[in-house]
């Protein structure tokens, strides 16, 4: 579980220590932009574009608050953007590229087949519901938490989460 | 409480084992019940197997060039320098721009000019640590065929991709190939030079089953004859006439098939922004280059090599003048609907 932020606001020091933060934070970013997103270019674009934004506004990081909730809010920010920017351009987006466990033999470094099954059962959900299960599951946000990030209610974010595991049952036949 | 509220309380719990725990009444009721004790420990199972999915290799990789291009643009401490210890080059253009920009960009585009940067700045690494040249000369007969091989195998694969209509078609002859290769890749034992020009197709082949953008796979393709042409003049150096003629070949394959066609359906494509424009100014300076070295390469070549080489002079000539044309009528379409507009 990540710990809060410095105690005293230090933006000099933020900066100087922004390669500690990269190297803390760019996994869980760039995982959840993945998932979001379902394609691996969006997710590296996003994240880059996360960390460009979160280094030109360190002074707006309020301190001790959780600095990953502040870039996970920059992320889900990027991210909208992106599509309001795509919408504008009328580009067409790219396809999801979601792991189909039949076809990436050699993608990923490492699969375990329950894994593989899990990421198949996902990708059928919208982006919303596929966030909120990974902020739950993967980065263990509570509801409330996942209710602020992406501005909705915590009953909202519940529900979600409620068809996330509904379809994962229901792909496995279990209940 | 009954089996459909306990159900109903799993799939909206917070913490599935912790709470579970914590409620009396449903810590009895999963006692007593096996069929939702079962469905508890699935969801339970279904989670963990979430978390342990790994990460895709680019993040590494992305990581990796942000920091670098922010250390590039002064932003960070020595501790930043890429692995090896290679800070990267003082003064990119590209990663100056992008760092300091306040704006968002259009990434996309920009992620050839980035990730080359990365890319040649990773080869200069290795190139200068490695044998030079000549140690193409002591490579082994079979492990040269099996480069060869290799390498025939990456860029027709890439040609076979760009050459797609559809996004799907470009995704199915990209999941088709590309777990083979990667494993080929990984199996064969190739020089530093192979090695990252082999590299460099895998990257190109992953990203054109992504994209469509025919100036952006033209920009690509044309980084990738530079490279081949490259391997091709340290093989002339080296005297191995053989190799240099199967790298023409290629390169010509990767000219015709790869380049000229993409910049022959820009002009479907609409009005270019600047980016692509400079994208194509690139590949016309290139050209210009290019034919340069390729002339050299000419005058010293024996008759086998001629043939390749002159066509090589022919097709690049075609996309120098190709491409400036169409960044020509590209600027002023631009030009034209800026006006209007005003």
């Amino acid at each position: 579980m990540e710990q809060p932020g410095p105690a005293e606001s230090d933006c000099a020091a933020l900066r100087s220590g922004f390669a500690a933060v990269v190297a803390d934070h760019w996994s869980p970013i760039f995982r959840m932009l993945y998932w979001k997103t379902g394609n691996v270019s969006d997710a590296e674009d996003l994240t880059q574009e996360t960390f460009a934004r979160a280094w030109r506004s360190l002074d707006s990081f309020v301190a001790g608050t959780r600095m990953r909730a502040w870039l996970f809010r920059i992320a889900s920010n990027a991210c909208q953007d992106m599509r309001r920017k795509q919408q504008r351009d009328k580009r067409v987006p790219l396809p999801e590229d979601l792991p189909d466990p039949a076809r990436h033999p050699g993608y990923w470094l490492e699969t375990a087949e329950q894994s593989e099954l899990v990421c198949a059962a996902l990708r059928d959900l919208s982006e919303k519901t596929r966030t909120v299960f990974h902020f739950r599951v993967q980065e263990s946000l509570s509801f409330r938490e996942i209710a602020e990030l992406l501005e909705t209610t915590e009953e909202a974010a519940r529900w979600h989460m409620h068809q996330a595991r509904s379809k994962l049952l229901k792909h496995f036949k279990v209940g | 409480m009954d089996c459909r509220d306990v159900q109903d309380w799993l799939l909206k719990a917070e913490d599935l084992r912790l709470e579970s725990r914590n409620s009396p009444e449903i810590a009895r009721h999963l006692d007593a019940c096996a069929a939702c004790r079962q469905m508890a420990g699935r969801l339970c199972d279904l989670e963990d197997a979430w978390r342990a999915l790994p990460m895709p290799i680019e993040s590494e990789r992305s990581k990796l060039e942000f920091l670098a291009r922010l250390s590039a643009a002064g932003g960070l401490e020595a501790e930043t320098q890429m692995p090896g210890g290679f800070s990267g080059p003082s003064a990119d253009p590209d990663a100056l721009a992008s760092a300091a920009s306040p704006s968002s960009r259009d990434s996309r585009s920009r992620r050839m000019s980035r990730r080359r940067w990365l890319q040649w700045s990773l080869t200069a690494a290795a190139g200068a640590s490695a044998a030079g040249a000549g140690a193409w000369m002591f490579m082994g007969g079979r492990e040269a065929q099996a480069s060869d091989t290799l390498l025939d195998e990456l860029v027709e694969w890439n040609l076979r991709l760009t050459e797609a209509d559809s996004a799907a078609e470009r995704a199915r002859l990209y999941h088709e190939r590309a777990g083979s290769l990667r494993s080929s890749l990984q199996g064969a034992k190739l020089q530093p030079e192979w090695q990252t020009m082999a590299e460099a197709l895998v990257d190109n082949g992953t990203w054109l089953a992504t994209h469509k953008d025919p100036v952006t796979e033209a920009s690509r393709f044309d980084g990738l004859a530079e490279r081949l042409l490259d391997l091709s003049q340290r093989a002339e150096k080296s005297g191995n006439h053989r190799r240099v003629r199967k790298l023409l070949a290629q390169y010509n394959r990767v000219l015709e098939s790869g380049v000229n066609p993409n910049i022959e359906h820009i002009e479907s494509s609409g009005v270019l922004d600047f980016e692509h424009q400079r994208k194509l100014e690139r590949i016309a300076l290139r050209s210009t280059e290019q034919v340069r070295e390729l002339a050299t390469l000419l005058e010293s070549a024996p008759d086998a090599s001629r043939k390749e080489i002159e066509r090589a002079l022919k097709l690049r000539t075609e996309c120098g003048k190709s491409a400036h044309a169409k960044k020509a009528r590209a600027k002023k379409k631009g030009d034209k609907a800026k006006t209007k507009k005003e």
